[in-house]
């Protein structure tokens, strides 16, 4: 006999939206449950939050398109199966005060205007959200003297618009000598005051910090302690100090999963980590999952397990929904009855239309077959693991995610 | 004359089959210690068929840190002590015969599995750190 678990709401998936709708739930006073295999796209990304973008910043300036609304048209003229054409934005501003209560640091941004960053390696991003720490204002900061640092062997690439250079940037060791230096370590170690001390000497000794009226620093100063940290080498440099946005795989992922998953922890959603193994169901309704040794009884599920990269759709020959089996789709048609060659690009650059392919919903977030009905009764699906948007390359994750989670929560 | 040639190949087959045969035994025995020997110095060790099923599964990892950000074990000073669970997923589902030399860095983890639960890629690090242990010297 399974031991067995009764709930009001069994989540499936840890990341951002999963999380959201957890939440959400909890604090509508729900039961909830939460399975997850490990930490997936969010904890992965770079921890910058993006509404709607266009992807393209062809010239590495201050001009260009920064409304929100601008790209939000955009998406939905030139993408007609994109979420964002039945989600509620309403939701919008509820799903970011839960977040900034969840993750209990600091988050700036706009509705309205998306923010210019730049990231390690020299683009320019722009982004709706951010945390405080990488929140430097370049349009205000305007030519002004900003070194942007970098630790060898990687030096950040020099910014130029109109002619002249934006920022001057330079390249300094890492303090320490370590062999394999990844960012969560360096973050890790630099959570130590010690630790930090010793950098901000080494920072001190190869640059003449007071020509600078800010500095932007690669995003690894602390990870638990990362806002007490900033501010202590600020006053040890004497500048301001700015982290730059991370690429994909970076600490500020990392700090954002960490809170979240404090605030799963403070709401009391019971957090397991396994797979589902076993989907227990009757007609059109889900009675219970198993995992490991645990049999989860709910009155509804959602389904947030991500594409690809979380492992929510697999691709072997065919393609897979890898927990409950659900029917996939590409733009109309079920992705069974489309030639795989089309979904696949052979230039690296390029769009994928594979990571469009997903599980679609109604407009109550229920996933459907491809007659348009139900598929299960009490299922919903949020996030990336939606079909009609690419992840990766649209620019749009973190609203999807955040209003279709809020949504799978609420209604849930 | 052909039929003579079949006889004497034939009779040759024979004969090194029964040598086969008569000194299976000590040849594969004294071979078998003799490779390994030879290869001791460099640290190259027989996999067991259980190992070498696991192995595979070692290398999905992409070394992404996220271990690392939630191993309590990952202190300022793990360089002289222990080696961080991204670096032993990462080194050993590449080169084997450091496996043996690196033991003492991982003596220290605990086998927690808090690494483990985090994986974005289901790597088994602690089969991973077992595997390092039971080869450790």
């Amino acid at each position: 006999m399974v031991p067995s678990m009764k709930v009001d709401l069994c989540v499936i998936g840890g990341g951002l939206s999963g999380a959201v709708a957890a939440l959400h739930a909890a604090e509508r006073g729900k039961q909830v449950v939460l399975i997850r295999r490990g930490w997936g796209g969010t904890a992965l990304s770079s921890g910058a939050f993006d509404l709607a973008d266009s992807g393209d910043l062809s010239s590495p300036g201050l001009t260009g398109e920064f409304e929100i609304s601008y790209h939000l048209e955009r998406i939905k003229k030139t993408n007609p199966h994109h979420p964002y054409h039945f989600l509620n934005f309403d939701h919008l501003s509820p799903s970011l005060e839960l977040l900034k209560k969840a993750v209990s640091f600091k988050i700036l941004g706009s509705y309205h205007e998306n923010h210019l960053f730049l990231s390690q390696m020299g683009h320019w991003l722009r982004r709706a959200f951010a945390m405080e720490s990488q929140f430097f204002d370049f349009k205000a900061a305007g030519r002004s003297k900003v070194l942007v640092l970098g630790f060898s062997p990687i030096l950040p690439a020099r910014g130029e618009a109109e002619g002249s250079p934006l920022y001057t940037s330079e390249s300094i060791p890492w303090y320490r000598d370590e062999v394999n230096t990844l960012p969560s370590m360096m973050a890790k170690i630099l959570d130590q005051p010690d630790e930090l001390r010793k950098l901000a000497r080494h920072i001190k000794a190869h640059i003449k910090s007071h020509f600078f009226s800010a500095l932007l620093v690669p995003p690894v100063i602390g990870l638990d302690a990362f806002q007490q940290r900033r501010s202590e080498l600020e006053s040890l440099i004497g500048c301001p100090v700015y982290e730059t946005a991370g690429a994909e795989n970076s600490v500020p992922g990392v700090r954002f999963q960490k809170g979240l998953d404090r605030a799963l922890s403070s709401q009391r959603v019971s957090v397991i980590d396994g797979k589902v193994e076993k989907v227990i169901s009757e007609k059109k309704r889900i009675l219970a999952v198993e995992v490991g040794q645990k049999e989860i009884e709910a009155f509804s599920f959602v389904l947030a397990t991500g594409k690809f990269l979380a492992g929510g759709i697999r691709k072997k020959r065919g393609f897979q929904e890898t927990v409950f089996g659900l029917p996939l789709f590409y733009k109309v048609s079920p992705v069974s009855k489309i030639d795989q060659k089309l979904l696949l690009r052979p230039d690296f650059f390029e769009r994928q239309p594979i990571f469009e392919v997903g599980v679609k919903t109604d407009r109550g977030l229920f996933p459907v077959d491809d007659r348009g009905e139900r598929v299960y009764e009490n299922l919903r699906a949020c996030g990336t693991v939606l079909y009609g948007f690419d992840p990766y390359g649209d620019e749009s994750r973190f609203g999807v995610s955040m209003l279709s989670g809020y949504q799978a929560g609420g209604e849930a | 004359m052909s039929g003579l040639k079949w006889l004497f190949a034939r009779v040759n087959l024979a004969i090194a089959f029964l040598l086969h045969i008569g000194f299976k035994r000590w040849f594969r025995r004294r071979g078998l210690n003799d490779f390994l020997a030879f290869y001791a110095e460099d640290n190259i060790f027989p996999l067991t068929p259980a190992e070498r099923k696991g192995l595979s599964t070692f290398d999905r990892c992409i070394y992404c840190g996220l271990c690392v950000s939630e191993c309590r074990e990952t202190n300022p000073v793990f360089y002289e002590t222990f080696m961080t669970p991204a670096n032993i997923a990462f080194s050993y589902s590449r080169s084997l015969p450091e496996i043996a030399l690196n033991g003492d860095y991982v003596s220290y983890c605990p086998e927690c599995s808090a690494c483990e639960k985090v994986c974005p890629t289901d790597v088994p690090l602690n089969q991973i750190t077992e595997f390092v242990k039971s080869h450790a010297r």
